[in-house]
């Protein structure tokens, strides 16, 4: 069962996201702030991570940079209220951005769509 | 008749080879009205003129001669007889008058010896203005004329045949004493120097007795002289007229001196109101214009034309600049004092003038044609004549074909060793050559241009640079505006995104748990509709935020770039091809022929054709039609969203551009605010009209595309058109 790391600085918004993707069978791990969810990619090793970009402290784009040092593979799904950061360079490095939204359909299928790329390339560098 | 051989008056006056009787030189002063008297040795009156005792209302003979002026002894003394005596000489001088009298405040009292009397005469000049040159040239020659050299004395007998001439006479007339002797004296004077001829004369004389100053020319031994002639009655006793002295006085000399004076301070006059008119004026055509008013005006220097080339900044070509011919009908040398040069100046172009200033604008001569006369003209220091009078003359074909043939003057024109052009004067056809005097005026004349001309065109920068400051001050406030409403744009479109970020993150909670909620509960639950108007109106409010989302950063976005209207529109239709046919609608496009490119946002207008368009959807039934024109009408492009649909009421037509302000039951009321707020980015204007039940006109009116938009047209870089 992949597991999906979500970083995100809102509560409830964490809460939903985590039960779409229960769900849809997935294993959820949550982090408040951009550290927390650095400590939980090094104890857990989640299959693939989304982050949200405005938190308080360290910001989305540069946990993804962290993330990426400790594992270039992982699957990194930006997701923001703010689509504007599509227009920052750093986001690109991001496997996919997502606009938040009520319908979650789209993150899900997001995930699921990178999970399934991932798995055709093998397991993830150690 | 007072006996005027009282005393010892008895020595002769010898005049030439004449000798004339003492009394007859008295009597001859009493006809010509000229008062006198004769003093002896102590200054006592022996001889006064009745008119002199009349004015004085006593006989003055026997008394002392300050009695006569109310001179002081003083004067008396200093009046110096004895001077008189003893150098034999002639002497003048002035008597002023301590009391006004009837003799004049003024008067001249000439002594001429006369043996061992005094002859005094006294001339009354009034004035002393009036002084010159009538009343001394009259007495100066019924005095001096007797004795002196150069005035003539010529004597008649009463049939008018002369008797006898001085030598000053004989050179006047070119002959010897013998040829003239008993000659008419109408023979040898012109005709009307007297105005009684003969025995008619005679008569004249004997109740005149004096003739005076008659000007009259001789021409003798190829010199021509102006001499003024005088006739005086020598009366005998019994009234009977036995003689007559002719005066004749050569004023040649002071005429001419006379005449160049009158000439040099007409030429002052000339040039001192040219400098007073050129100082005030500024414009480089107004100073030429005057200048050549200034040459061609017969009151100036009469030329027959004038035509002024110049030397444009910056570039080495002479060009011809303006040209004006005279008036050959006015005399030469009219009336300068008064001369209105401004009014001259600005005086509406003859025929003539058009004509050869429209020759005179064609020559363009590269400055390295050293050995045209324009161009050496340019490098002369001193003017230079072409002088294409006689046959034999070659004139420079050029010149000649500007003005034709003749003489002409070319002065340069140069302000501080700089060429700034060239002066033209051509000669008046009725004149053989150029005057040595306008040569000189010529010279003066382009002297003071040059400076006018110099400050003209300094002036002419400065106004340039002036504008130009004037037109970057212009726009910098201008773009300082533009700025400003872009940064406060930009404020507001920051806060806007802010407040969608910060809205957008709790409506995806409850968005997303409502939509949980809505797959957990069965249809048939009747709380089943409650969630999902929960969900419909958490995904409206989601598209709402999005919208304003997508209008705060379009609105952002630079609105100035070249944009096609053609393919615009054709874009614009293109996107709701398929909507058209799903909503039975007919959407034509109807597209002018060479439509100009527009300025504008080609994001910004496929926005706003996009929201005119679905509106337009929106108010037309099935079977109704929408067009999409462009046209453009004079500088403007406009695009024009047309609709047969229920149109709009009065009320909507007000109210359609307000922010807020909908019909539409899931509008923002940003799409027409927003949409009228882009056009104007874009530089123009987007207005409707409609009525109700007769469809609905939106128009975009976008200027058309200029590489240089916000700059006015460019304004003439010289006044030459002016």
């Amino acid at each position: 069962m992949p597991t999906i790391l979500i970083v995100d600085d809102e509560a409830n918004l964490r809460l939903l996201y985590r039960k779409e993707l229960e769900d849809e069978g997935f294993e959820v791990i949550e982090a408040a702030t951009a550290e927390e969810g650095l400590r939980e990619f090094e104890r857990r090793r989640p299959d693939l991570v989304v982050l949200d970009i405005r938190m308080p402290g360290m910001n989305g784009l540069e946990a993804m940079a962290q993330v990426l040092d400790r594992d270039r593979r992982v699957p990194i799904v930006l997701h923001t209220a703010y689509d504007s950061y599509r227009d920052d360079f750093t986001s690109w490095a991001a496997d996919a951005y997502v606009t938040k939204s009520a319908d979650t359909a789209e993150l899900v299928r997001t995930v699921r769509r990178l999970l399934e790329e991932r798995a055709h390339i093998g397991p993830p560098e150690l | 008749m007072r006996d005027y051989t009282a005393g010892a008056m008895d020595e002769p006056v010898r005049t030439g080879s004449t000798e004339l009787e003492p009394r007859q030189v008295l009597g001859l002063l009493d006809r010509a009205g000229v008062q006198h008297v004769v003093l002896d040795r102590d200054c006592r009156v022996l001889v006064a003129s009745p008119g002199l005792s009349a004015s004085r209302g006593a006989d003055l003979v026997g008394g002392h001669c300050h009695e006569v002026l109310w001179r002081r002894e003083s004067d008396c003394r200093a009046c110096l007889i004895d001077e008189v005596f003893r150098t034999g000489e002639p002497r003048s001088f002035w008597v002023p008058v301590m009391r006004p009298g009837a003799l004049g405040p003024r008067h001249l009292v000439h002594q001429v010896p006369l043996g061992e009397r005094v002859l005094e005469v006294i001339v009354d000049t009034g004035a002393p203005e009036q002084f010159f040159p009538e009343l001394l040239l009259r007495e100066r020659i019924l005095l001096h004329g007797l004795r002196r050299v150069p005035v003539g004395v010529l004597l008649v007998d009463s049939r008018m045949h002369v008797v006898a001439a001085n030598p000053a006479v004989l050179a006047m007339l070119g002959a010897n004493e013998e040829e003239i002797k008993g000659k008419p004296l109408d023979e040898l004077l012109p005709e009307g120097a007297f105005p009684a001829r003969g025995g008619k004369l005679a008569e004249l004389l004997a109740r005149h007795a004096a003739i005076h100053d008659r000007e009259i020319v001789l021409e003798a031994g190829g010199t021509r002289r102006v001499v003024l002639a005088s006739l005086a009655a020598v009366v005998g006793r019994g009234q009977a007229l036995n003689a007559a002295v002719v005066i004749l006085t050569d004023i040649t000399r002071e005429r001419r001196l006379n005449e160049e004076l009158e000439r040099k301070v007409a030429e002052l006059t000339l040039l001192r109101e040219f400098n007073e008119v050129l100082s005030h004026t500024a414009r480089l055509e107004q100073v030429l214009r005057v200048v050549l008013a200034t040459l061609v005006h017969p009151g100036g220097l009469g030329l027959g034309a004038a035509a002024v080339f110049l030397v444009p900044e910056g570039r080495d070509v002479l060009e011809g600049w303006l040209a004006r011919a005279g008036d050959a009908r006015a005399p030469r040398g009219g009336q300068r004092r008064g001369l209105d040069l401004e009014a001259l100046a600005f005086a509406p172009p003859g025929e003539a003038d058009v004509m050869l200033e429209q020759r005179v604008r064609r020559v363009r001569i590269p400055l390295d044609e050293e050995r045209h006369p324009l161009v050496a003209a340019l490098r002369d220091d001193v003017p230079r004549l072409l002088d294409a009078g006689g046959a034999g003359d070659e004139l420079d074909p050029p010149i000649a074909a500007l003005f034709g043939p003749g003489p002409v003057y070319l002065a340069g024109l140069r302000y501080q060793n700089r060429p700034l052009g060239v002066l033209a004067g051509v000669a008046r056809r009725d004149a053989a050559r150029i005057d040595p005097d306008q040569v000189s005026l010529g010279g003066l004349v382009a002297g003071a241009a040059a400076g006018a001309i110099a400050r003209a065109r300094l002036h002419e920068e400065l106004t340039r640079r002036l504008e130009d400051l004037a037109e970057a001050h212009g726009r910098l406030r201008h773009m300082q505006g533009q700025l400003l409403r872009e940064e406060r744009r930009s404020a507001l479109g920051d806060l806007a995104a802010e407040i969608v970020h910060q809205i957008r993150n709790p409506l995806a909670v409850v968005g997303g748990f409502a939509r949980r909620l809505a797959r957990t509960i069965p249809e048939d639950d009747l709380r089943a509709t409650d969630v999902r108007i929960l969900v419909e109106e958490t995904a409206r409010m989601e598209s709402i935020l999005e919208r304003i989302r997508h209008d705060v950063r379009l609105a952002q976005r630079p609105a100035r770039t070249r944009i096609d209207p053609e393919e615009l529109v054709r874009a614009a239709a293109e996107r709701y091809q398929g909507l058209a046919r799903e909503h039975e609608v007919t959407l034509r496009t109807e597209i002018a022929p060479d439509l100009p490119a527009a300025q504008g946002s080609r994001e910004h207008l496929l926005e706003v054709l996009d929201n005119l368009l679905s509106n337009a959807f929106d108010a037309v039934e099935p079977g109704g039609t929408v067009v999409l024109r462009a046209q453009r009408l004079r500088d403007a492009v406009h695009l024009i969203v047309e609709d047969d649909g229920v149109g709009l009421t009065a009320e909507e037509l007000e109210r359609v551009f307000e922010p807020s302000y909908t019909t539409k039951s899931d509008g923002t009321g940003l799409g027409l605010p927003l949409a009228r707020r882009l056009v104007s980015q874009c530089g123009r204007t987007l207005t409707v009209d409609s009525r109700p039940g007769e469809g609905a006109r939106f128009r975009i009116v976008l200027p058309v595309w200029s590489r240089d938009g916000e700059r006015r047209t460019e304004s003439t870089s010289t006044q030459r058109e002016g």
